[in-house]
Order: structure tokens, then C-alpha cells, then sequence
């Protein structure tokens, strides 16, 4: 307990110092880049529909999508309708700083709290996507001219509704933030080696 | 002996695998026969069938290496031609209103253009195209646009290659009908529009006893701005003739940019009357062994034409009198073998070649001995209005017999020539250097036009020619007494001519195309921005975006602000009292590639096409009681049939 103890309350080496600055760089592309891509394919459409979520909203073909949503009696998708696309990019601009901090001045408190703090928003923001794609797939109107049955598109892999596959699969954000994320354990398990082999000596 | 019967299941398995797949082999497939070659002997192909076969055909979704633009003829519309698939890709109306493009069916843009195209105090519904021509830049196609010719009523249409939509028409007041053109300078500072025949210049009315005295020929330069798309009438001119009749002509390049050559035909001036005992035209404007050739040096005459003093003004149009023309030395004639067809300027612009139907030969004028003879003022004689005629024989290079009614030449990438040879229906194949015969193949029948890949530009690409046949007779299943018109590909890659396929053209008769590059025209997909007007190339000030839908009544005027998505209108209702003016700006508000919608007002002679992003007007009196369905006419979705509405025109009484 005392070694665990010890261990928050100690710095980072420069090696990991330099892991840090490497998120930071990571990270600060995530504001802009999409975060998610979902592509519907269907026949007439040879090179596919795509939407891509971006941490303040969401492009590509929406307007497409939006015509073809409106035939099962689903919910136009339009950026003003999510909250989150208000505050993620802050939440991720946070992660930056806290990064930049950890870099800076090396502690392993302010590290360790940002990385569970980052883990948690991932977290969260998954269960968010699968809660808006439940939403939009369950709350058709029922005045729709096409009735079809409630689905729920999977977050990570392909659904078939009607002729379209839809697949919804991580975009270049979400897997830089991964990468990012992946420091973390990484400069604990290289600290705690290096502490250890650093006593024993 | 053991060893061989262990053999045994082996053999016995090899075996059954044979049959299994002898079976696969001589099993049909869904198409019958699986091999190339049992298909083709139960077809009756030969070899030569299969190869052009192969040449031809593409696959789902491959697209043709080159663009074919033909004329339309009685259509008076254009036509749009995939090579080598023959495939065709599109009608462009061009001077008839077209229903599916909705061209002049109450659109208010296509109202203001055909307004804009009316003769003689008639709308015209009909036109005669006959010579297209793609805006060209340094003497190469650009794939900007394209400019077509009426030859019935004296008119050029613009086509813009944006949207492959004619976006302008200019009629030309001081001609009877035309013929020399559409044909462009090499950076298209000018389209070139020659009249044919010949009626009174100076004059509204005049006997054909006044033939001499009265009656021109007029070569008109419309002034292109590229910026703009359109033709500058105020910045065009015309140039006066004789009344001889004005045929095909070209543009020189190179050496000779700045000149244009104009054929003719009628240089007897002969005007007909067989009932009253006289000539037909047919031989009177035959009787001589010559025409003449017009050399005209367009630059010279666009800064003449600037010139005070130097021009009259006839309906509108600057006009350089034939004296002032003379004056200046941008004039001049040279005698050509009689009734000519093509004058074709060689890709290099060194040469000219010009065919009389009614001679065997090709004739080469070098256009050196031209510029020789017109520097050295070494004139034969003049005409009978004073115009100088360069003596024939100094100016030619040569002379090279390639059939019997020669017409139209184009050429290739290798220093040779394709004729057309309407009498021996045939092409024939020859070379410049040494001039001398290569081949020749028979085409079906009765050949006129021809077109080689990009080949009246400076740069020909060779590979293709189409050879544009006036009859078919025995080629095609018989369809009635009018039979469709033949266009025959021809591979012309190889030392020999090989025919490739046949394409039936079942809507006018087509005279002559130009080929371009594929990959030159870069056509817009789906319109730039949600609210747009094709006719201005802009952003429509009658745009109706998603959300603005209304409906507004000023006293009998009624404004409907519409529009259309899959697969709706909004609004569905136009509620109006009879003898109301209806106003209907209507805006697909579809960005997707290739989901155009149609909106067709049930007896009110109304449809208007609506591609993605397009807006249009339609303005009408609802002069008619009564319920008058208006729907979708473009197949655009699942609930197509359901995209409608009705125009609820309620009875004064």
C-alpha cells in the first residue's frame, strides 16, 4: 500500500514526460477530426452514404440520409439536437491541458486523474451514441409511409435496415483517443518497473 | 499385378471427375452456350464479327473513352454519343421543345429563350441542325461548350457542357437559311455562321429577276464571351457575299489563324423556275466546271468591322459591304472543283482540302502559294463584284482522285485523311505525304458527314471515325417507309479500315459531329447549390429553400412558392379562383446524384424537369375550371406515385 501510495505521490520520469507531450499531440487533432463514421450501403448508391460525427456535429451526407430517414418515420438528424456536440469539444480541449500539465510539471497525480477522468468520458460517450442510435431506431412516427420494425443500429459493426447495410465504425478521432488513452497504463506499468528495479538496486 | 490393382480406385475416381467436369463444360449456363466460340457459330459470326464485338463493348458501368456530339437534324436537337459503344447518352434539346428536359413546356427561362429564337414573327417549333461545333482553346477542344447550327431558320444555339443545357440562342436577321457553320476561330474569339441560300440584303423584298443586283450571301462572326457563356451580338459583325451559295467551312490554324475558307456552290448565280422553262436549279447551279472557294481574313475584318465608317447597318447587324472588303484585301476568291462540300483545313494548317461532290478528286490548296499569290497580288480576275480570283493552279499543292462524290475530310494522328465517297458509298483513306491512296472500306449507305476522333482539331487522335450515313435500307429491321439513318464506327487504328457497329438514329437526320476526349468534359453532377437557375448559371432569385413554402395572393395573381424532395411538394394544394395568374416558383431541394424529379400539371401543357438543386418559374392563367392533378413525372422514388398534388381551379360562376 505504501509502495502504491508512494508511487502517486512521486514524478515522472523525463521518458514518460516526453509519453505525455506525444498524447498531447495526439489528442489536440481530436477536436477536428471525426470521431465516427456511419456509412449506409445500398445498390443505388455505389460509393455509399456517409455521416460522419465530429466532437461538435455531424457531416457528410446528412441531408441524403435525412430523405431517406423520413420514409421509415424517423427523427431528422440535425446537429442542434445533441447537447453534447456543445461541450465535447471542451471535454477533449481538458484532456489536452491536463496532458500538458502532466508533461510539464510530472506528477503521477494529476496524471493518474486525468487518465481515469478521460477513460470515464469514453465511457460515457459510447453509452451516449448507443442511446441516440436506440433512439432514432425505436421512435419512428407512426405515420411513416414505410412502417418497419424498431432496430437499433449496432455502435460498432453493420445492421441491415431495408436494402441498406449500415455500418458504424470509429474514425481517425476515436482511435487517436484510444491511442491516447493507451499511454496511460503504459507509462504506469514502464513507472512502476522502473521504481522497482530502481530499489531493488 | 498388386500395385495395379491398387490403381484401380484411382483410375476409377480420375474418371468420374472427367465426367463431372465435361459436364460443367457442355452444361448451359442462364445465357445458353458458355464458350465464345459455340456462341458465335450459333450466331453466325465470323472472327472479324467477334474482334469488332470485343472492340465495342463495355461492360455495366464503364464509361466510353470518347464523347460523340451529333447533330440532330430535323430534331433540332443534338445528340450525345458514347465511342466506341455506340451507346447513346443524351438528346440535348436544343431549337424543339423536349418534354423530358421540360424545354419550352412552361418553364419561364425556356419561354424567354425560345422568345429570344422566334423568326419571321413565328415561334419556331422546329429546327434543322446540322454542324456542331465544341469551343476550342489554342485549336484544341476544350470541352467548354458547344455551339450548334439551324440551318431551316437562320439560328446558333450555345450549349453549355456544365450541364450539357442550351442556354442561348441568336437569330440572324439578314440570312435566309445557313449552312457555313457553327465553326470557331481556334480560341473561339468568334463562331463562324455562313448563310446558304442567297435572298435580298439591302432590300426586304426583291424578285428573283433582282437576283444579281439584290440578292447576298453573308457570312456572320458572333462574338463569343467566354466569361459569360453567350454570344455578344453587339460585338459581332457580318461580312457581305455574293449570292452564291454558301457551303461548309473551317478555320484556319497555325500558319493559318486569322483566315476562315468558306465553300460555295451556285457561282453561276442560275435561279431556277423549271416551270417557267428554265434550268432547274439543280443543273442550272451545276453548269459550271468551277465554284468558287472564299478566303476571308477574319482578323483583318473584326478590326475593320471596329472602324467607323467602314460598315452598314442592316436589322441590327454591322455589316462590311463586299466593296469595303475588297478595298481592304480581306477578301478573296479561288475556283474549286463544282458543288463542293467540305473545306477542311489539315491539323497543321498548311493545307486546305476541299472535295466537289461532283469531281472524283481531293483538291489540296497549300496555303503558302495563297498567301504568295495575295501577297504578290497575282489575281487571275475578279468576279463579277470586283472580288480578286487567285488563279487555281498556282495556289494547289495537289490533286488526288479518291472516288466518285467526295465529300467531307477529317483527319488522324498520322499524317492521313478519311473522305467521305457519297456516290461509291465508301471512305477512302489517303496520305499527304507522299498524297497518295491507302485504303478505302464500303460504308451503308449513301455516306455524308464523317468524324474522326478530335479530328478537325490541331491534334487529332485518330483510333475512330464514324462514318454518317444518310440510308440504311437493308441494315436494320424494317420499321415503315422512313428508315433510320446509319452511323458506322469505324476502327482506323490499324493500316486497314475495320467496320465495328452499326447504331440506328430513329429522330431526324443527323449531318455532321465532332468527337472529343471523354475526360475533357467535366460535367456538373448535381447542381452547385440548392436553388439554382441553369439559364444564369447562378444562384435563382426565386430559390425556395426547405422551410419558405408559401402560397400569396395579390389580387388575381397568385404566387406559389414550392418545393420538391422524395416524395413530396409542399404544398400539395393550389387552391385558385379561375382567371387567376398562377406563379409557381418551384426548387428541388435534392442534392443527391441523379434524383431528379418532374412536376406535370395535368392539361395545362405544363412539365418542368427539376435536377437536383434546380429552381424554376412556371407562370400560367388558370383560364380552366375544374381539378387538375399535378404530380412527379420522373420516376424518383419508391413513393413516386404518391408524389402529387392537385390545382384546384374554382369556377367563377
Amino acid at each position: 500500500m505504501d509502495q502504491i501510495t508512494s508511487f502517486f505521490q512521486g514524478s515522472l520520469s523525463q521518458r514518460s514526460r516526453v509519453l505525455m507531450v506525444v498524447a498531447t499531440l495526439i489528442l489536440l487533432p481530436c477536436i477536428f477530426l471525426p470521431t465516427w463514421t456511419i456509412t449506409l450501403h445500398a445498390p443505388q448508391y455505389p460509393d455509399g452514404l456517409q455521416m460522419q460525427i465530429y466532437p461538435h456535429t455531424v457531416g457528410g451526407d446528412v441531408h441524403e440520409v435525412n430523405i431517406l430517414n423520413h420514409y421509415i418515420g424517423m427523427e431528422e438528424i440535425e446537429a442542434d439536437e445533441f447537447p453534447e456536440f456543445r461541450f465535447i469539444p471542451f471535454f477533449i480541449l481538458r484532456f489536452f491541458l491536463f496532458a500538458l500539465l502532466t508533461a510539464l510539471v510530472g506528477w503521477v497525480a494529476i496524471a493518474a486523474i486525468g487518465w481515469i477522468d478521460f477513460v470515464v468520458f469514453g465511457a460515457v460517450m459510447l453509452y451516449t451514441l448507443r442511446h441516440w442510435l436506440w433512439e432514432y431506431g425505436n421512435n419512428l412516427a407512426p405515420d411513416a409511409p414505410l412502417s418497419i420494425a424498431p432496430f437499433t443500429p449496432s455502435f460498432i459493426g453493420g445492421t441491415q435496415v431495408g436494402q441498406f447495410t449500415v455500418s458504424s465504425w470509429p474514425a481517425a478521432g476515436a482511435v487517436l483517443m484510444a491511442i491516447a488513452g493507451a499511454i496511460g497504463p503504459l507509462i504506469v506499468l514502464y513507472e512502476w518497473h522502473r521504481r522497482r528495479s530502481g530499489q531493488s538496486k | 499385378m498388386r500395385s495395379k490393382r491398387y490403381l484401380w480406385p484411382f483410375a476409377l475416381a480420375t474418371a468420374a471427375v472427367a465426367v463431372a467436369v465435361a459436364g460443367l463444360g457442355s452444361c448451359a449456363g442462364p445465357g445458353g452456350s458458355a464458350d465464345i466460340g459455340s456462341v458465335a457459330r450459333e450466331r453466325g459470326l465470323t472472327d472479324a464479327d467477334v474482334l469488332a464485338a470485343v472492340k465495342t463493348y463495355q461492360p455495366t458501368g464503364r464509361f466510353d473513352e470518347y464523347i460523340m456530339f451529333s447533330s440532330g437534324g430535323h430534331s433540332g436537337q443534338v445528340l450525345v454519343i458514347g465511342i466506341p459503344s455506340m451507346r447513346l447518352l443524351k438528346v440535348i434539346a436544343a431549337f424543339t421543345p423536349e418534354p423530358w428536359q421540360g424545354f419550352g413546356y412552361g418553364a419561364e427561362e425556356h419561354k424567354e429563350l425560345l422568345a429570344s429564337a422566334r423568326m419571321a414573327g413565328h415561334d419556331l417549333a422546329w429546327g434543322d441542325t446540322h454542324h456542331p461545333a465544341l469551343s476550342e482553346t489554342d485549336g484544341d477542344y476544350d470541352g467548354g461548350f458547344l455551339f450548334i447550327n439551324d440551318k431551316a431558320n437562320p439560328r446558333i444555339g450555345v450549349i453549355d457542357l456544365r450541364d450539357f443545357e442550351t442556354k442561348q440562342i441568336v437569330t440572324n436577321p439578314n440570312m435566309g437559311t445557313n449552312h457555313g457553320g457553327a465553326f470557331v476561330t481556334p480560341n473561339t474569339e468568334y463562331v463562324i455562321e455562313a448563310a446558304q441560300y442567297s435572298i435580298p440584303l439591302w432590300t426586304d423584298y426583291a424578285d428573283t429577276d433582282r437576283y444579281e443586283q439584290d440578292y447576298r450571301g453573308l457570312v456572320t462572326l458572333w462574338k463569343f464571351d467566354r466569361a459569360s457563356g453567350r454570344l455578344d451580338e453587339s460585338a459581332s459583325f457580318s461580312m457581305e457575299l455574293p449570292p452564291y451559295w454558301h457551303d461548309l467551312s473551317d478555320a484556319g490554324k497555325g500558319p493559318s489563324a486569322g483566315w476562315a475558307f468558306l465553300n460555295s456552290f451556285n457561282a453561276e448565280m442560275a435561279t431556277g423556275g423549271v416551270e417557267d422553262g428554265n434550268p432547274p436549279f439543280e443543273s442550272g447551279a451545276s453548269a459550271n466546271d468551277m465554284d468558287y472557294m472564299h478566303i476571308i481574313n477574319w482578323e483583318r475584318a473584326a478590326e475593320i468591322a471596329a472602324q467607323r465608317g467602314k460598315t452598314r447597318t442592316r436589322n441590327g447587324q454591322r455589316i462590311i459591304p463586299m466593296s469595303v472588303a475588297v478595298e481592304e484585301g480581306i477578301l478573296f476568291l479561288v475556283p474549286e472543283p463544282k458543288s463542293p462540300h467540305g473545306a477542311d483545313v489539315t491539323p497543321d494548317g498548311r493545307f486546305i482540302v476541299v472535295s466537289g461532290k461532283l469531281d472524283p478528286h481531293v483538291t489540296i490548296y497549300s496555303w503558302e502559294k495563297i498567301q504568295q499569290a495575295i501577297n504578290n497580288r497575282d489575281f487571275a480576275e475578279t468576279d463579277p463584284y470586283g472580288i480578286p480570283i487567285l488563279d487555281f493552279a498556282s495556289v494547289i499543292d495537289g490533286q488526288l482522285e479518291v472516288g466518285l462524290g467526295p465529300l467531307h475530310t477529317q483527319f488522324d494522328n498520322a499524317g492521313c485523311a478519311y473522305t467521305s465517297i457519297f456516290l461509291e458509298t465508301k471512305v477512302t483513306k489517303w496520305c499527304l505525304e507522299p498524297l497518295a491512296v491507302a485504303d478505302d472500306i464500303g460504308v451503308h449507305y449513301n455516306v455524308g458527314h464523317l468524324a474522326t476522333a478530335e479530328g478537325d482539331t490541331k491534334s487529332p487522335d485518330g483510333k475512330y471515325l464514324v462514318a454518317m450515313n444518310k440510308w440504311s435500307l437493308d441494315r436494320f429491321n424494317p420499321v415503315g417507309p422512313l428508315l433510320p439513318q446509319n452511323f458506322q464506327l469505324i476502327d482506323i487504328s490499324g493500316d486497314e479500315m475495320q467496320l465495328l457497329y452499326d447504331m440506328p438514329i430513329g429522330v431526324g437526320e443527323p449531318h455532321y459531329a465532332q468527337i472529343i476526349k471523354a475526360d475533357k468534359l467535366e460535367p456538373f453532377k448535381v447542381y452547385p447549390q440548392v436553388g439554382y437557375a441553369p439559364h444564369t448559371m447562378a444562384a435563382s432569385p426565386n430559390a425556395v429553400l426547405g422551410g419558405q413554402e408559401s402560397v400569396q395572393r395579390r389580387g388575381n395573381q397568385v404566387t406559389v412558392n414550392m418545393t420538391a424532395i422524395r416524395s413530396h411538394f409542399t404544398p400539395e394544394y393550389i387552391r385558385v379562383r379561375e382567371g387567376d395568374r398562377v406563379r409557381i416558383n418551384i426548387t428541388s431541394i435534392e442534392q443527391a446524384h441523379d434524383a431528379t424529379h418532374g412536376f406535370g400539371i395535368a392539361k395545362y401543357n405544363i412539365n418542368l424537369s427539376l435536377e437536383p438543386g434546380e429552381s424554376q418559374t412556371v407562370e400560367f392563367v388558370a383560364d380552366t375550371p375544374g381539378v387538375f392533378p399535378f404530380y412527379c413525372t420522373e420516376f424518383c422514388s419508391a413513393l413516386h406515385l404518391e408524389m402529387m398534388g392537385y390545382l384546384l381551379v374554382e369556377p367563377r360562376s
